[in-house]
C-alpha cells in the first residue's frame, strides 16, 4: 500500500504529522515524536528572540477540548538552531518542519535565513495565525500583510514555504495571497480564540483571559475549512483541527488534505497515537481497496 | 470538574521562608488519587500557578498539607494567605514514588530516604507508606544551615531514631552533605533501596554515588511545570516529560538523561547551567 505523500520537496512516509506547539520546544522530543511514527514533526513557533510567554494558568480543558494561552513562549530561534546542531545526525534524518513567528516582516525573514542557514529543517511553516497573541494574528487576517510576509520569506530561503492560517471571514483572500506571493502549501487552521471561566473562583481561568480552542471542537470546522479550500486552490493542504481518530484522517483526506497535523489528541493518548492513526487508515483503504492514498484525497468532492 | 477549591485550615512557619499549609477539600475522589510524589497545580487566580507535590494529605477528614519555600511571587501570595481563603488545584499530576516489595526486597537490608532542603517536603507520605511495608527504614535530612531545619519533630514521631540530620556548616546534627551522609552509610550497612528528593546538584551527585554502588533508586526531580498535561513541552528532560513520565524517575532512567545534573529550562524553554 502506497502511503507516501510528497509537499513541494518535502517527501513524506505517510500523511501523519506532528502539529506545532505540540511538544516540539526541544528537539529530543521532535526525535522521540518521528520515533514514535509521526510522519513530520514541527517545532514549536520559534521567534527572534527568547519569549517566557503567558504566565501560568496557560491551559484549560475543556469538555470538546483544550483553550491554551502559551503565548509563543520559544527560546528564540537561535537557541534552539544550537541544541538541533548537537543532534543534527538524527534531525537531517528525519523530516523537521520548522514553525516561525514575527511581530515584524523582517522578523520573519531573519529568523527563516537563519533556519535556513544552519541546514536542519526540510521546509517553512510560518504562523500567521496565533489566535491569542495580537500581533501575529494581524499577519493572517490582513491579505496585504500576508503578502508581504509570503513574499519577503521566500524570497530569503532556498525552503519549501507553508503557510498556517486561522478562521478568519476573508480566509479565502488570505490563502490566495499567500499563495500568490510564494507558499508551496497551507496548513488550515490554527485554533480559534475562545474562553473558559472557573465558576467557583469566578475568574476567567487562563492568565491571558482568551486562548485558542483545539480539539474535537473544532474538527467539523477545520474540515469544513479544508473542503473549501480544496475547491478553489490547487497547492496541497496540510489539515489540522481536532483529528483524534483514523476515521478523522480519512475524513480529511476525502475532503483535500495531502497530510495532516494532529496536536491536542496527544494529550490523551501519548505519542502512541501516530502509530494506532497510521494502523486504522491502512485498514480502512484496505478494505475499501484503496491502493494509494492518492485516489483517496479529495475523493468526497 | 477541572479546579477543585481548597480553604486555608492552618497555617505555620516551619523555618525561614518555609511554610506548611493545611487546606480542606470536599472531593474525596482527588486525595484517592494522590500518590507519594504525585504533583498538583496550585492556582492562586490573579497571581499564578505552580507545581507542588503534597507533604500530608488524608482521606478520612479531606485536608491536604502543601509545604513550600517562598521563591517568588507564587510561593509568597501562598504564604501570606488567611486561615478561611481559598486557593484552587488541579490533578494530581505525574508518577510517584514506588513502593512494592518486589522493589524492596532484601530481609535485613535498610532503605534510606534522603531529603534535602525543601525537597523532604514530597517525602513524608512517602516515608509513611514505606513505614506500612516490612522494611527497616532510615531517613536522611539535609539542611545548608540550622535556621532552615524544618520537619525535624515530624520525623522523630514517625522513626524515633532512625534518621539522621546534616547541615552543610554544620551548626545541626552532623557536618555535612546529605550525600556525605548516605556515603557513610552505605560504607557501613548494606542498603537495598535509596530515595530522593532535593537540588538537583544533591540528587546528581548522589545518583552517581549509587550508580557506583549498584544500589537501585528513586528520584523526584524538578523542572518549569506549564501545562501539566504533557502537551506543550515546558517540562521535557531529553525525551521524557517531567508531567508525564516523572517528577519521580528510577536509576534506569537517571542514567540515561543527559541534561540531569547539568541544565534545566527556564519558562522559555533556554537551557540554563545548573548550578
Ligand atoms: C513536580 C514539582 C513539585 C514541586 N514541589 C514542591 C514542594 O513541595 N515545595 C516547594 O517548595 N517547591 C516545590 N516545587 C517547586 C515550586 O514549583 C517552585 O518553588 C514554585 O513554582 C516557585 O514559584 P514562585 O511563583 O514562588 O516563584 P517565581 O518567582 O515564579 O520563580 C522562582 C523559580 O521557581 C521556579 N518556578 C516558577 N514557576 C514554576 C513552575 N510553573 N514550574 C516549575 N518551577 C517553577 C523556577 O525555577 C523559577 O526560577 C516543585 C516543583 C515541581 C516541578
Ligand atoms: C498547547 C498548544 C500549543 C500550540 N502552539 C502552537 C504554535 O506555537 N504554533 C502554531 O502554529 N500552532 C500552535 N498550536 C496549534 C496547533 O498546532 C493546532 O493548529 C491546533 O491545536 C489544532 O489542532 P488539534 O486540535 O489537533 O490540537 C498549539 C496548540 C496547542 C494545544
Ligand atoms: S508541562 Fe509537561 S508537557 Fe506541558
Amino acid at each position: 500500500m502506497d502511503l507516501r505523500v510528497s509537499i513541494a520537496s518535502l517527501s513524506l512516509r505517510h500523511p501523519i504529522m506532528l502539529a506545532s506547539g505540540i511538544l516540539g520546544t526541544t528537539p529530543s522530543m521532535l526525535i522521540k515524536a518521528y520515533n514514535s511514527g509521526a510522519s513530520a514533526v514541527i517545532t514549536k513557533s520559534l521567534t527572534m528572540s527568547p519569549r517566557d510567554g503567558y504566565p501560568n494558568p496557560v491551559i484549560a480543558r475543556v469538555p470538546c477540548g483544550l483553550i491554551n494561552a502559551i503565548g509563543l513562549a520559544n527560546p528564540g530561534v537561535k537557541n534552539y538552531l544550537d541544541e538541533c546542531l548537537e543532534v543534527k545526525d538524527e534531525l537531517t534524518r528525519i523530516s523537521v518542519i520548522f514553525s516561525i513567528a514575527g511581530f515584524s516582516v523582517n522578523e520573519y525573514v531573519k529568523v527563516a535565513e537563519l533556519v535556513t542557514e544552519y541546514g536542519i529543517g526540510k521546509a517553512l511553516e510560518l504562523n500567521l495565525s496565533c489566535p491569542h497573541v495580537e500581533e501575529t494574528r494581524l499577519f493572517s487576517e490582513d491579505p496585504k500583510l500576508t503578502a508581504q510576509v509570503v513574499r519577503a520569506v521566500c524570497d530569503a530561503t532556498s525552503l519549501p514555504v507553508f503557510v498556517k492560517v486561522g478562521l478568519t471571514a476573508n480566509i479565502s483572500e488570505v490563502v490566495e495571497s499567500a499563495i500568490k506571493h510564494g507558499a508551496s502549501a497551507i496548513t488550515a487552521i490554527n485554533t480559534i480564540k475562545a474562553m473558559a471561566i472557573d465558576i467557583r473562583a469566578k475568574k476567567p481561568i487562563l492568565a491571558a483571559k482568551y486562548g485558542g480552542l483545539s480539539g474535537p471542537a473544532i474538527k467539523p470546522i477545520a474540515l469544513r475549512v479544508i473542503y473549501d479550500l480544496y475547491e478553489e486552490f490547487k497547492v496541497p493542504l496540510i489539515g489540522v483541527g481536532g483529528i483524534s481518530s483514523w476515521e478523522d484522517v480519512v475524513e480529511f483526506l476525502m475532503a483535500g488534505a495531502t497530510a495532516i497535523q494532529v496536536g491536542t489528541i496527544v494529550y490523551k493518548r501519548g505519542l502512541r497515537v501516530f502509530k494506532d492513526l497510521l494502523k486504522g487508515l491502512m485498514n480502512f483503504m484496505h478494505n475499501e481497496g484503496f491502493s494509494s492514498l492518492k485516489d483517496l484525497i479529495g475523493i468526497a468532492h | 470538574m477541572y479546579y477543585v477549591r481548597c480553604s486555608l485550615k492552618s497555617k505555620r512557619e516551619e523555618a525561614k521562608d518555609i511554610f506548611s499549609c493545611t487546606f480542606s477539600l470536599n472531593d474525596i475522589k482527588f486525595l484517592q488519587r494522590l500518590m507519594p510524589g504525585r504533583f498538583v497545580m496550585v492556582w492562586l487566580p490573579g497571581i499564578d500557578e505552580f507545581p507542588l507535590s503534597p507533604s500530608d494529605y488524608n482521606v478520612s477528614n479531606s485536608t491536604l498539607r502543601l509545604t513550600f519555600k517562598v521563591r517568588g511571587l507564587g510561593t509568597r501570595s501562598l504564604s501570606s494567605l488567611s486561615v478561611g481563603s481559598s486557593i484552587f488545584i488541579r490533578g494530581p499530576y505525574g508518577n510517584g514514588f514506588r513502593v512494592s516489595k518486589h522493589i524492596l526486597q532484601g530481609g535485613s537490608k535498610l532503605v534510606l530516604v534522603a531529603g534535602g532542603g525543601i525537597g523532604l517536603a514530597p517525602l513524608i507520605p512517602l516515608i509513611k507508606d514505606l513505614l506500612q511495608q516490612d522494611v527497616k527504614l532510615h531517613v536522611v535530612c539535609g539542611f545548608r544551615s540550622s535556621n532552615e531545619v524544618f520537619f525535624i519533630n515530624e520525623i522523630t514521631n514517625l522513626l524515633g531514631d532512625s534518621h539522621t540530620v546534616s547541615t552543610d556548616d554544620g551548626s545541626l546534627g552532623v557536618k555535612g552533605t546529605v550525600v556525605d551522609v548516605v556515603q557513610n552509610l552505605l560504607n557501613k550497612r548494606k542498603v537495598s533501596y535509596v530515595y530522593a528528593c532535593g537540588p538537583e546538584m544533591m540528587l546528581y551527585k548522589l545518583h552517581r554515588v549509587l550508580l557506583d554502588k549498584g544500589v537501585p533508586h528513586q528520584m523526584s526531580v524538578e523542572r518549569y511545570v506549564k501545562c501539566a498535561l504533557g502537551i506543550c513541552g515546558a517540562c521535557v528532560i531529553d525525551g521524557l516529560r517531567l508531567c508525564k513520565e516523572g517528577p519521580v524517575f528510577n536509576d534506569v532512567h537517571l542514567k540515561g538523561l543527559k541534561e540531569f545534573g547539568r541544565y534545566k529550562r527556564s519558562a522559555s524553554g533556554v537551557r540554563e547551567p545548573l548550578l
